[in-house]
């Protein structure tokens, strides 16, 4: 639509150079202001005769999808709830909204609201200093169908769909819904559920990895002789009786848009409104992590994840590296274990002193065989920081060594006793001493 | 557009249709109404509060303002600043030199350099405050408090004023050569910009930023707050921060016809009434102050007081002057013998100190003076006092008697080691004389830093 209205303002100014003002034609029936004009009215219009509310989510940038219960009144104002925390879920909150004519007719949420704790830069809401969790307040409408209006982001380009509600769903919503429906999904996932998968074409399968904590979705396809073909992520957002998948997934001939509770199951539900079952097995995971993790293999770098639950790992290396320089005034901002190609990896800290960002890093090369890799530490850094930061980055040659020699670990899934770990726990063991390992979270990039 | 115009000239005039334009639609909530009738309409002044992203930088991650706070926050322009104002620099003054446009922003403005922003002021037109979601009007000290947010709010309308009628350039030349644009460099701190003469570290960052810290500390944060911030620097910074304030002052006056301090008395009136705050202690008002500032004479222990049977006296002060007094007095042959009645220190300047005995003469018929000199040091800030012994020593006849062999190994066994071996705090002693008491301030003394049971004190005499 922008480049239709573009086209037709690039039209307007030939004619008006071109001196011929009055014989312009308005190919689309009325001038560009009284059709932003048309739109605006329509939306706001919209907003405001939704007798039940509106049910949203989006995507953000830096810590997947959030979920939110808008009720848009006559006055500028609306009514929110959001699964950004309990609180969130309970108590309403009301804030000001605009539609605004920008360049595109622009839905502002203007006043502080749940949907502006993912966009606020302050550290105290839970994102990084100057970018929050990277998302956006002003959403720029896209189109519309019989019960969604669709907009996207106008920073961070993530759509935002606000569906309408029922009576039943509203009331849902405004009696706890949001909250009740995520701890009974989680509870049946983690009791009901060990490794959860979907029955894919050809005899293949489908895993499926939710990671509470980022709010993300893994799809991993992999076939019926267990390689892996692709992997698929998206973040998921709650509402009050589904984990809503920001972008669907293809699963056999069927696009799956969100999880549901049935009965005693979990159903994964999908854009035609049919159900398609979630299975489990009790182990092991339907991939192997030698499989998963490398240079050309579909996840790319292993990432902190947190300390995990029964993990009977020695030390966990990326939390006690993060404890370590925070101990020493400084901040670590990125940190990441990545094989860069075919023979060297490397072990990347980015960190913040005072107002400076500094890196350090040690590199390695590396082999591989079957589910092995041997690692020999051949340099460091540019500058000298590896060795300056040498008592914080203490864990991490404590386990690859300090170059002096090759070391053997063993690619391997870590099994944690807490049930609620419902993402696969990644590790690379010491071969030498199987409780030494770098174990975290494989991420696409 | 040159082409539409040049090519027009036969039509009338020109016809657009603004019925069709397209605003943004009006509010009318309480807040919008209260701004009207408080801001709007007695001095034409907007609050922008919703949030609009083209009227702060455009790239950056700001969060709009929660709406619970725009009240709060304009209630308190409206009280510490706008009235004040009005009230000492008149109507005409306010409403023309007052910002026509506040634009409210929740979240502060992240910095590449690691610094926020708090806000801005714009051709002496618009003010922008960042970070009013964690302004909270119920606390008037601390990062989220009153005086934070209106320091803010000062600072920016100094600007306004600057850009009006420019800073005196005598302003600039106080501190000249330590003004530092990377002030937020971990090597500017609290410290070394005070010690260099300024009343923050962000006055480093230019001179017309010093200027606006300079008034907006001022009217603020208050007098008591400023010196005891001067008072509390070394010597050359003070008399630098001294020189600013004689111009901010003078600046007023000169350029606005305004009286700088009843304006400054007008803001802090309003911070007490209105918010409860608080001056702080007064640093000048300390003993260790007055003894730097060279306001005190002497400081006098005499044992046969009755004060010290009233509010008490410190049993390791009194061993050791026992001692001192018992050894002197009791000395062989009897004909050395003298008889110590009194201790005095003696301030001859801010860094000298005269420890003076007073004593009867062999016969006991004449009172007699055996003096020593010492290095004095006061911290005002902390209050703590050192001394140390003055080499070579004083040259007058008491210092002659305190030579002989009367009194001088037994002040250097006895008293001397009691003065220099420890760090004392200059206080208001005895305690027991609250600053309610009409003796306060007439009586003052020294305990040990640490050891509060090892003092001593008497009646103060001034210059």
């Amino acid at each position: 639509m922008n480049r239709v209205f573009f086209n037709f303002l690039a039209g307007c100014l030939l004619f008006a150079v071109a001196c011929k003002k009055d014989a312009v034609e308005n190919v689309f029936g009325q001038k560009p202001e009284q059709r932003i004009s048309d739109t605006l009215t329509y939306i706001r219009n919209e907003l405001v005769n939704a007798p039940n509310g509106w049910k949203g989510g989006f995507s953000t940038g830096a810590k997947g999808g959030f979920g939110f219960y808008f009720n848009f009144k006559n006055d500028q104002t609306v009514d929110m709830l959001s699964d950004y925390s309990t609180s969130s879920g309970n108590e309403l909150k009301s804030s000001t909204y605009r539609v605004s004519p920008l360049f595109t007719p622009t839905l502002i949420f203007d006043t502080y609201n749940y949907i502006t704790i993912m966009q606020d830069p302050a550290p105290d809401a839970g994102g990084a200093a100057g970018s929050g969790f990277k998302s956006d307040i002003e959403f720029l409408y896209e189109r519309h169908n019989a019960d969604t209006l669709f907009f996207t982001g106008k920073k961070y380009r993530q759509p935002f769909t606000l569906i309408r509600l029922s009576k039943e769903e509203q009331e849902s919503y405004l009696n706890g819904g949001l909250n009740k429906f995520n701890t009974d999904f989680t509870n049946l996932l983690n009791n009901n559920y060990g490794f959860t998968y979907f029955d894919n074409a050809g005899g293949g399968k489908i895993s499926l990895e939710i990671d509470y904590i980022g709010k993300m979705a893994n799809f991993v396809y992999v076939n019926s002789s267990g390689g892996i073909d692709s992997v698929y992520q998206t973040s998921y957002y709650t509402t009050s009786s589904s984990y809503n998948l920001v972008k669907p997934v293809k699963i056999v001939d069927k696009q799956i848009r969100s999880f549901v509770i049935k009965g005693s199951a979990i159903e994964g539900e999908s854009t035609d409104n049919t159900a398609t079952t979630l299975k489990s097995q009790t182990s092991p995971a339907l991939y192997s992590v030698s499989d998963a993790f490398g240079n050309s293999k579909p996840f790319k770098k292993m990432v902190s994840r947190g300390k995990v639950n029964g993990v009977d790992a020695n030390v966990a290396i990326f939390d006690r590296v993060t404890e370590l320089f925070k101990a020493s005034g400084r901040t670590i901002n990125n940190m990441y274990f990545t094989m860069t190609n075919s023979s060297s990896a490397i072990f990347y800290i980015n960190y913040t002193s005072g107002t400076s960002t500094f890196i350090a890093s040690a590199t390695y090369t590396y082999r591989r065989e079957a589910d092995r890799i041997y690692l020999k530490r051949t340099g460091i850094d540019g500058g000298n920081n590896w060795n300056t930061r040498a008592t914080q980055v203490k864990p991490v040659d404590d386990l690859f060594g300090d170059g002096s020699k090759e070391l053997e670990f063993k690619f391997d899934w870590v099994f944690s006793s807490d049930t609620s770990v419902k993402l696969p726990v990644a590790a690379i063991r010491s071969i030498a001493n199987p409780t030494n390992m770098l174990y975290g979270k494989l991420q696409i990039q | 557009m040159m082409t539409i115009a040049s090519c027009s000239k036969d039509s009338d005039k020109l016809d657009v249709d603004m019925n069709s334009f397209n605003t943004d639609p009006e509010g009318n909530s309480e807040v919008d109404q209260w701004l009207m009738s408080e801001l709007t309409d007695p001095f034409n002044i907007e609050v922008i509060y919703r949030f609009d992203r083209n009227l702060t930088d455009v790239s950056k991650d700001i969060a709009p303002v929660d709406i619970d706070k725009v009240k709060p926050m304009m209630e308190a322009v409206l009280n510490l600043y706008l009235k004040p104002y009005q009230k000492v620099a008149g109507n005409k003054f306010i409403k023309t030199l007052a910002p026509k446009q506040y634009l409210l922003y929740g979240s502060v403005s992240y910095n590449t350099n690691g610094s926020v922003t708090l806000g801005t002021a714009d051709g002496g037109r618009k003010v922008t405050l960042y970070g009013v979601n964690s302004f909270n009007a119920a606390t008037v000290e601390g990062d989220n408090g009153v005086r934070r947010k209106l320091r803010t709010i000062h600072h920016e309308f100094t600007h306004i004023l600057n850009q009006n009628v420019p800073i005196p350039s005598d302003f600039e030349a106080v501190t000249k050569g330590d003004y530092y644009a990377d002030w937020t460099n971990s090597s500017n701190t609290d410290a070394v910009a005070k010690s260099l003469g300024f009343v923050s570290r962000y006055a480093r960052g230019q001179y017309t930023e010093d200027f606006a810290e300079m008034t907006a500390h001022l009217l603020v944060e208050g007098q008591v707050w400023f010196d005891n911030y001067v008072v509390s620097a070394p010597i050359s910074a003070q008399q630098k921060l001294r020189k600013k304030e004689e111009i901010v002052v003078r600046y007023f006056k000169d350029a606005f016809d305004v009286d700088f301090r009843v304006l400054q008395t007008e803001v802090q009136n309003a911070f007490k009434t209105l918010y409860s705050a608080k001056d702080p202690a007064d640093l000048t008002q300390t003993l260790a102050n007055w003894i730097n500032t060279n306001k005190v004479a002497t400081i006098t222990f005499d044992p046969s007081s009755p004060i010290y049977n009233q509010y008490g006296i410190s049993s390791t002060f009194k061993t050791i002057w026992n001692n001192f007094k018992n050894a002197v007095s009791t000395q062989e042959p009897s004909g050395n013998r003298r008889y110590p009645q009194t201790l005095q220190l003696r301030f001859s300047s801010d860094n000298i100190m005269t420890l003076r005995v007073t004593y009867l003469n062999n016969a006991q018929t004449s009172t007699l003076f055996a003096d020593y000199d010492f290095d004095l040091k006061a911290t005002p800030s902390t209050g703590e006092v050192t001394f140390s012994k003055r080499m070579p020593e004083g040259t007058t006849t008491a210092h002659g008697n305190g030579a002989t062999i009367y009194f001088k190994d037994y002040f250097e066994r006895y008293l001397l080691p009691y003065f220099t071996n420890r760090v004392f705090i200059a206080d208001w002693l005895p305690s027991g004389i609250g600053s309610t008491d009409p003796l306060y301030r007439t009586y003052g003394g020294f305990y040990e830093k640490g050891v509060t049971a090892n003092y001593f004190y008497g009646p103060i005499e001034l210059k």
